[in-house]
This record gives structure tokens, C-alpha cells and sequence, in this order.
């Protein structure tokens, strides 16, 4: 892979990464189905004690937690390595805020949760392009303050 | 296109849209003229007004007027673009806005209206450069708050 093979891999990484943000945020599963992970992937937030596995599980979990939420998702100073022609590694640093109403689930303390974070990713190239095939997500820091 | 030329032009366009935030957040109306907007540009802001405002003028007016008085700080976050031709191309950008109301009459401190939506935008390649052909903006949200400003 020359430099630029290599500028352009990080660049669609860097793009991959802005699609699952934008499906979680509008809630447009199929747009992860089809675009973002790849079909064995894994999602790991050990601070809820979960790892899901398999694209339709990992998008049907995700959907479920987000079912009456909306939330705002940011990604920022990302450090994507590329380990072959068609795997790679990323860490992001996260922004996130999720808004709940009282009967949400997770409501707990408070219905707007400030969270600061890392994503650790690795990233596979199929014949379909690059997608993600392991997220590890842990935080830094999350505030809850009651809104609603 | 190679890949070079794909990357230069995806390159291009994130710092056309960086020269947007800062031509609002500055309030430089000259620069949206001379570096940003195409002449028959428009602007959709759904939550205000379903018709697209149209053409320079007319979205420049929108501009100067909904931001009179205020001071604005917008941030852009996770572009997606797409190069459709050597001369056109899609973004699809996320976006932080912060707002504040000087004139806001609130009782203690300023209101300031926090945001968070994104912008689905065309691009087009002129002589000049890559220009804003088109915006649309929507919101996922929107904070309003009261914070005191020295």
C-alpha cells in the first residue's frame, strides 16, 4: 500500500466511522446494516456489562436501547492505523448526550446524561468497502441532570 | 478519478465548510460572497421555514438578519463526502451551534440556544474553486438555557 492507498484507506475509515454516528442519531438502522458493520461484528461497553455479537443482534440491541431517546453523538481526534491492505485500527475520542423521557428504561436519576469517551475500534476491508468489526466503548466521565 | 484528486477535492470541500463556520461565527458576509456560496445558492432551515430561501442574496439576508444582535460559535463534526464528478460533490456534515441572544431581556444573564442537527449539502466546482451549492439544516435537538457573560 503506498501513501496515498493509505491516505485514502484512513480517509473512508474516518467516513465509515461518521455513518455509524449518523445512523445512530437519526435511528436509521438499515443504513448500519448495510454500510457500517461487518456481519460478525462485536460491540463491547463494559460499563452496561455487555459485549453483543453478529451485525442483525449488535443493530437490534442498539435499536432497542435508543427507542424513545434522542441523542447526539460526536467523534473527534481519531488515530487510524492501517495493520494490512484491508484491516485497520481506530481510537476516537467521544461526545455523547442522550435525552430521556421519564418512562425510558434507563431514565434512573436523570433524563439528560452528559458522557465523555473512547471508542477502540478495528476495521475490516470487504469487497463492499471498509466496516467495523470490533467497538470497544468506555468512558471518561458522564454527568446526569434532570431536564424533563 | 484517482485517488489523489479524490482526496485533494475531499480536502478542499472540509476547508470550504471550515471557512463557512468561520464566515458565520464572524459575521463576514464579504467572504460568503467571494468564497462560499454560488450565486443561485439556497438554504433550507426546515424548523423556521419549509421553503428554501434562494439565491446569494436573499440567503445572505437571512443570515444578517437572524444573527443581529448575536454572537454565534458553530462547530462541524464528521463530515461524509462524496465526490460525485470532478465537478460536483455530497457532504453530509454533524453540528454543534451555540447561540447567544445579547438583546434577550432575560431576567439574569443571557439566553443561549445550544443545538445539535446537520447539514446535507451540495457542493459545485467553479473556476474559483469548490462553493456551497446548497444546505440543509436539521436539528436533533435544541437546548435553551441562561448563562451570565461577564
Amino acid at each position: 500500500m503506498n501513501e496515498i492507498e493509505r491516505l485514502l484507506a484512513i480517509e473512508e475509515i474516518q467516513q465509515l466511522k461518521a455513518k455509524y454516528f449518523y445512523g445512530l442519531d437519526t435511528h436509521d438502522w438499515d443504513l448500519w446494516r448495510r454500510e457500517v458493520w461487518a456481519p460478525e461484528a462485536r460491540l463491547e461497553v463494559p460499563e452496561l456489562g455487555s459485549s453483543v455479537e453478529g451485525r442483525d443482534a449488535l443493530a437490534d440491541w442498539v435499536a432497542e436501547r435508543s427507542a424513545n431517546q434522542v441523542s447526539v453523538h460526536h467523534g473527534h481526534t481519531p488515530i487510524i492505523e492501517l495493520t494490512s491492505d484491508t484491516t485497520a485500527t481506530g481510537l476516537w475520542a467521544m461526545e455523547d448526550r442522550l435525552y430521556r423521557p421519564k418512562d425510558h428504561p434507563d431514565h434512573a436519576d436523570g433524563a439528560f446524561i452528559l458522557g465523555f469517551g473512547h471508542y477502540r475500534e478495528t476495521y475490516v476491508k470487504l469487497d463492499v468497502g471498509w466496516r467495523i468489526a470490533t467497538t470497544l466503548l468506555t468512558r471518561l466521565r458522564v454527568t446526569r441532570q434532570r431536564v424533563f | 478519478m484517482d485517488a489523489t484528486t479524490r482526496l485533494t477535492a475531499i480536502e478542499e470541500i472540509k476547508q470550504l465548510k471550515a471557512r463557512y463556520f468561520l464566515g458565520v461565527d464572524t459575521q463576514d458576509w464579504d467572504l460568503f460572497r467571494r468564497e462560499i456560496f454560488v450565486e443561485d445558492t439556497s438554504f433550507q432551515l426546515s424548523e423556521f421555514r419549509e421553503e428554501p430561501y434562494r439565491g446569494m442574496e436573499e440567503v445572505l439576508g437571512m443570515f444578517r438578519e437572524g444573527l443581529a444582535g448575536k454572537y454565534s460559535v458553530h462547530h462541524g463534526h464528521m463530515p461524509i463526502i462524496g465526490i460525485a464528478s470532478d465537478i460536483t460533490a455530497t457532504g453530509l456534515w454533524a453540528m454543534e451551534d451555540r447561540i447567544y441572544l445579547a438583546d434577550s431581556g432575560a431576567a439574569q444573564g443571557t439566553l443561549v440556544l445550544h443545538g445539535f442537527g446537520h447539514y446535507r449539502e451540495t457542493y459545485v466546482r467553479m473556476d474559483a474553486g469548490w462553493r456551497i451549492e446548497s444546505i440543509r439544516l436539521t436539528r436533533l435537538r435544541l437546548e435553551t438555557r441562561t448563562v451570565a457573560v461577564p
